[in-house]
């Protein structure tokens, strides 16, 4: 039917199917366009001439300025020309806006762009700054009241006094990042309806406090000294990875193992590493049987370098296992610390002949097993302990000086009772 | 396909009337995926035909085919995904009607998904062949077209396809 329509309108030369269509729509078309292809329509005709100068939609990175044949000025220059002859053409709002200029080594003319866009509606902005010295970001940025998406990498951040708030972030990603705790702080808790925040920051930090409503997602690369949750009843993801702080020595964190949990009711997916639990239970006389809140949500458990060999980590383990009655998932990054191990075998062997069990728990997946003792009597102890456990997952890492061999540790492991007749034990080999 | 007029439809379902005259019952559950459509049911405006007079047969027929599909609850998301590859490999003048009638109709997903189909056949493609494949005319003057060259140079650098698909 549409065929013959067009043959009824089409005498002698086939008519022009696109440029009269509602502006709405070009402008879709147009803003699905990377930004050469979409500034080349203003060449087609009359009606296209200025048509791109109204996309709402800006992505500025490495494409743009490589070198050709017909131009072989430097990245730098033509990043800056290309720059000016936007800000001089476009037209109405920005919505979204990405930057790339890594490559660039440095770029005075961004902070430029950053006042037109902080002056032009911009929701969505994604910038990612030189690398090398670190380039402060303006403070026209938290002047943006529309922002609901802001992510960051390689810049200074100094939030200035007057910053009241991002009342619609819903999403902060800072990466490679220098902030300090205070400006970091109060970012978090000016952003009422924040629900995802990740972050890597690339200098250490003392301590923070996070107080935001709506997260729902929180992931943190960070050296810090302590990380607490504030009014955070929505919370269901926590990824806490801070890496040695102090080489070692640990201070004690603001806040301690209990009250770390205390504001978490919605938890779901947990996963921290050896150092944030060193920080969380310094200073406490004895890391407790279970939570004073249990963590009725808690479904996955990850603990990453955590030392099986010593007895606080292990407590640790079980305390939150006991404190999570639904966990499905428990994953562990075994680190071999030697040093006494009786204390822990002896834990070990009381739970083994206590009435723990594990009514929930289907996987199990543990990595960097080399075969010590206390490693074996806690792969006994779930094996015997999860009722409806389906997999364990073990990720050997067997060295010439491990106590056991492979063939050892898996002759040992198929003694051991299970009691759920479904277990599989699963091997993942050393590549 | 068409159907007779609206004393027989039950109660959830909805008929849309083609820029032909053809009418289509849909169930209003599938049909409110268009915002448009929607806004007219919350305001009581529904009761009879709705009619598309921007909307032909043809691309009526694709689109209810596309909510059809999008809101059908026993498809995964691969099937969606390739159906959605296959939705679009038709002309480029059936993806811009369906285009046209997705901005209309209000149906986000289908928007997007035409607006980068048609995206697609211009993306790295020099002004020449885009003009060829949407049948523009340039009414420039080949100065009037160095003056641009020269306004966005960056824009026309570099190698650009000269094919036609």
């Amino acid at each position: 039917m549409m065929e013959t329509k067009i043959m009824k309108v089409s005498g002698r030369e086939p008519s022009d199917i696109i440029s009269n269509l509602p502006h709405d729509v070009i402008k879709f078309i147009l803003t699905c366009l990377p930004l050469r292809d979409a500034v080349r329509t203003s060449i087609l005709s009359r009606k296209w001439r200025y048509n791109w100068t109204k996309v709402p939609k800006l992505t500025l990175d490495s494409r743009l300025w490589k070198k050709t044949k017909q131009n072989i000025s430097t990245p730098r220059v033509k990043f800056a020309v290309i720059l000016f002859q936007l800000l001089s053409l476009h037209q109405g709002p920005i919505t979204e806006c990405g930057v790339s200029i890594s490559d660039l080594k440095d770029c005075p003319e961004i902070d430029n762009l950053i006042f037109f866009l902080s002056r032009n509606g911009i929701e969505h902005l994604d910038f990612k700054f030189p690398k090398g010295e670190k380039y402060k970001l303006p403070s026209s940025v938290f002047t943006c009241s529309h922002m609901r998406h802001l992510t960051l990498k390689y810049c200074l951040i100094n939030l200035p006094p007057a910053f009241e708030a991002f009342s619609r972030l819903l999403t902060l990603e800072l990466y490679e990042v220098t902030i300090s705790d205070k400006s970091l702080e109060n970012l978090i808790s000016c952003c009422p309806k924040l629900e995802h925040v990740e972050l890597e920051i690339s200098v250490p930090l003392n301590s923070i406090e996070v107080n935001a409503p709506q997260i729902r997602y929180f992931y943190f690369g960070t050296k810090i000294n302590s990380v607490c949750f504030k009014n955070t009843p929505l919370l269901d993801y926590v990824y806490i990875v801070m890496q040695d702080i102090n080489n070692g020595s640990v201070e004690r964190g603001k806040c301690n193992f209990m009250e770390f949990f205390g504001s978490l009711p919605a938890l779901k997916d947990l996963n921290l590493d050896y150092f944030i639990i060193k920080t969380l239970i310094a200073g406490i006389d004895e890391i407790p049987v279970r939570l004073p809140m249990l963590l009725l949500c808690l479904r996955q458990l990850y603990l990453c370098e955590i030392r099986i060999s010593e007895l606080n980590d292990i407590r640790c383990l079980f305390c939150l296992i006991r404190s999570s009655p639904y966990l499905e998932k428990i994953g562990m990054e075994a680190f071999n610390d030697k040093g006494d191990e009786l204390p822990v075998l002896e834990y070990l062997e009381a739970e083994y002949h206590s009435d723990m069990k594990l009514n929930q728990l289907t996987k199990v997946c543990l990595k960097e097993i080399s075969g010590t003792k206390p490693e074996m009597e806690l792969i006994k102890l779930l094996l015997a302990k999860s009722l409806k456990l389906e997999t364990m997952l073990i990720e050997p890492c067997i060295e010439p000086e491990s106590p056991q061999t492979l063939v050892e540790i898996l002759k040992q492991i198929n003694e051991f009772q299970r009691a759920s007749p479904r277990t599989k034990v699963k091997f993942i080999d050393e590549v | 396909m068409a159907e007779a007029a609206s004393s027989t439809i039950e109660k959830n379902n909805l008929t849309l009337k083609s820029s032909y005259g053809d009418e289509f019952v849909l169930e209003e559950s599938i049909a409110i995926q268009s915002v448009t459509i929607k806004n007219m049911v919350e305001d009581g405006c529904s009761s009879s035909v709705i009619p598309l007079s921007k909307v032909d047969t043809g691309t009526l027929i694709k689109v209810i085919e596309y909510m059809k599909m999008h809101s059908s609850t026993s498809s995964n998301e691969e099937e969606i995904q390739n159906f959605d590859k296959e939705f679009v490999r038709i002309s480029i003048k059936t993806i811009l009607n369906i285009l046209e009638a997705a901005n209309f109709l209000d149906i986000r997903s289908l928007l997007d998904l035409c607006a980068e189909a048609v995206a697609n056949r211009i993306k790295n493609k020099t002004p020449e062949v885009v003009r060829k494949i949407f049948n523009i005319t340039s009414d420039f003057t080949p100065e009037e077209e160095a003056e641009i060259r020269n306004e966005t140079p960056w824009a026309f650098e570099g190698d650009l396809d000269h094919s036609l698909d």
